[in-house]
């Protein structure tokens, strides 16, 4: 059995116990204001910063923060070096690593080639950094699957820990700010500029938001622990790079089989994490597969209002804070939620609910038409 | 064990030019329009590896690259820094990772799990390991893995980021195989060795190889080093590199040679930061 062993986030949230006062009051710390001009005009959108900090000023500032997520990590679980030396990594992230991407933008006309040390750089830079810096296995891979990437990192982690050639994972989810990503989505009118409400009637969009976060995963045979992951699935729906069909049809053939793979039922479920980016057709298409699956409405929420939709991270981001909600002894509300889609019919939490153990379905849906779902298990010791 | 049922490539040298986009559109006209450079080599690469045969839609695609579409990144930085434009959406829906591999599962109705994956050196052979174990545990039945990369101008500033600090020849390609866990009809079986080894691990390896072989080597093996080895081992070198120039994920464009017209059983050698990782082929 594939274990999980705990980890650390860096998000918009703050610290540890700050995280769990906003979690369980159902509140989330002030966004900044992110300003974009677009065709001369001047938008402005929420957006969740881990903090005030320069952004891709300078290429230590990425490393900086993986560093001490990682070491905090580490260190709260206690892993030796040859527990370490034991541990592949598994990087997810959307967006392209700044080592390649600083050289690229300030070559544009070619003026710096000379100035570029010959160093291998780019996606997969960071893997390697971490790898030497912490001893780990040589085993590493860095996902790029758009919102997916760390979800699938924690799939292929389980993958690769069955198969024993490693005993530890290391997976991180990995996402900060981001200016082109940025006026991407707001180029496609996929932001809102209010506040995030994930299955409201009047939701409005997307805010984006940043994150860092750890997890361990290893086997019961190496180091048990009371959460384990039980199974997962990850396919490609072909109808739309921009999303999944609003009838369900792809979000249901995932959710389907992940309940397949983890050999539990619907009923078996405590709850459900939903992805809930408050993305119109995103939000619909992930009630109408839900509603393929489930012969009744489950427990579900969003954690999109905390953190923001951080993208390549929210995969290990969201799972390591269900586990902290439910290792507290709840499941979260889904703050800004006040009016039923009619379209949707379903509701998500409005009011916490008391939750020591069960099984937890963790959906994420991505461009690229990459569905993804996990589930996890928390059990009383 | 796992197996190689089918392998198909692109492979451009530097000094040659290839119109992917006229290749293409011999293929499918209808799926030029939003698709760039990179991701119709990619279609094509595929095209060339599974042709007009259907194959289960459940079969799961992993798409290796040693650093990713880079001309659409660039387009969107000179949207952004040079014309003060916002980026186009076509350029920023491509220039998400996944989407040549969205892409390539459109053509092909592959309905299954759909990775992209990049690391710096070794990238074929850790994804090759994660298919060895999706395979053997049965979690996928059949994988379209494959590795593309597209040559970027200026040619010396690509060098250095790969890290190559000698004059390299820089191509570029996508090479495919058609993985599963069945014997019957395959080609060959494949193998990634678990260990990964520093010089002295891999000699002893080598020393404790009991019948002659056949080898090739990575294009970041140094030469002394390679003809130390061939010397010292009695191998047979099966020649590929006078075909192909670097790229990261050429070690698809050996294998698949080796498949067409190798023989016998092929160790493939590939280094990074003085670390080895031996992929062995054995024709049936």
């Amino acid at each position: 059995m594939v274990t999980i062993l705990g980890g650390e986030i860096l998000s918009a949230l703050g610290s540890q116990e700050r995280r769990l006062k906003h979690l369980s009051e159902g509140t989330y710390q002030s966004t900044k204001k992110d300003m974009v001009t677009i065709m001369g005009e001047e938008l402005s959108f929420d957006y969740y910063s881990i903090d005030d900090g320069p952004r891709n000023s300078a290429l230590s500032i990425p490393l900086d923060y993986l560093e001490a997520v990682v070491l905090k990590t580490i260190e709260k679980l206690g892993l030796d070096s040859d527990a370490l030396s034991r541990c592949g990594l598994f990087v997810g992230s959307a967006s392209n690593d700044l080592s390649l991407s600083l050289p690229l933008g300030q070559n544009y006309d070619n003026s710096q080639v000379d100035q570029v040390a010959c160093e291998r750089i780019g996606n997969g830079y960071y893997a390697d950094y971490l790898t030497h810096r912490f001893g780990l296995n040589a085993f590493s891979l860095t996902y790029n699957t758009a919102c997916t990437s760390s979800a699938n990192a924690v799939i292929d982690a389980a993958a690769m820990l069955e198969s024993r050639v490693i005993d530890y994972a290391l997976v991180i989810g990995f996402e900060m700010f981001a200016p082109i990503s940025f006026e991407g989505f707001v180029t496609m009118q996929l932001l809102s500029d209010k506040a995030i409400a994930p299955f409201d009637k009047e939701r409005l969009g997307i805010n984006l938001g940043e994150a860092i976060s750890a997890v361990v995963m290893s086997r019961d045979d190496v180091t048990a622990s009371s959460w384990s992951y039980c199974g997962g699935s990850s396919a490609c729906e072909t109808y739309s790079v921009t999303g999944a069909k609003s009838d369900g049809s792809g979000t249901s053939a995932v959710i389907e089989k992940a309940l397949s793979d983890a050999a539990v039922t619907t009923a078996d479920l405590r709850a459900v994490k939903a992805h809930g980016t408050a993305s119109a057709l995103n939000d619909e298409a992930e009630i109408n597969g839900m509603k393929r699956v489930f012969s009744q409405q489950p427990d579900f929420f969003s954690l999109k209002p905390y953190i923001g939709h951080t993208l390549g991270s929210c995969g290990v981001s969201e799972l390591l804070l269900v586990m902290e909600c439910v290792d507290a002894g709840f499941i979260p509300q889904t703050p800004n939620f006040k009016n039923v889609d009619d379209t949707l019919a379903w509701s998500p939490l409005t009011e916490k609910q008391v939750c020591n153990d069960g099984y937890f379905m963790l959906n994420y849906f991505g461009f690229g038409g990459n569905n993804t779902s996990l589930v996890i298990k928390k059990a009383l010791l | 064990m796992i197996y190689i049922h089918k392998s198909g490539s692109i492979n451009v040298r530097q000094e040659e030019t290839f119109d992917v986009k006229a290749a293409w559109k011999k293929v499918s006209p209808s799926m030029i329009r939003r698709t760039d450079r990179f991701i119709q080599l990619s279609l094509l690469g595929a095209y060339n590896t599974i042709g007009q045969e259907e194959i289960p839609e459940e079969s799961a695609l992993y798409m290796a690259s040693g650093q990713g579409n880079l001309a659409v990144f660039k387009r969107l930085r000179d949207q952004r820094y040079i014309y003060k434009q916002p980026p186009k959406p076509v350029d920023f829906i491509n220039s998400l990772s996944n989407t040549s591999g969205f892409y390539v599962a459109q053509f092909f109705g592959l309905l299954g799990k759909n990775l992209n994956v990049s690391r710096h050196g070794l990238v074929i052979e850790n994804i090759l390991m994660l298919a060895q174990a999706d395979l053997e545990q049965g979690r996928e039945k059949q994988i379209l893995l494959g590795g593309v990369d597209e040559l970027q101008e200026p040619l010396d500033f690509t060098r250095r980021t790969l890290g190559l600090c000698d004059d390299h020849l820089l191509g570029e390609g996508s090479n495919w195989l058609l993985l599963s866990a069945q014997k019957e009809e395959a080609l060959a079986s494949i193998e990634v060795l678990s260990d990964q080894m520093d010089s002295l691990k891999l000699k002893a390896y080598f020393a404790s190889l009991q019948q002659k072989t056949q080898v090739a080597f990575g294009g970041r093996c140094e030469s002394v080093w390679v003809e130390e080895i061939l010397k010292l081992y009695d191998f047979e070198l099966f020649e590929y590199a006078s075909e192909c120039d670097f790229y990261e994920t050429n070690p698809l464009f050996a294998l698949h040679r080796f498949v067409e017209e190798g023989r016998g059983e092929l160790l493939f050698i590939n280094t990074f930061n003085a670390q080895y990782r031996v992929i062995k082929v054995v024709l049936i």
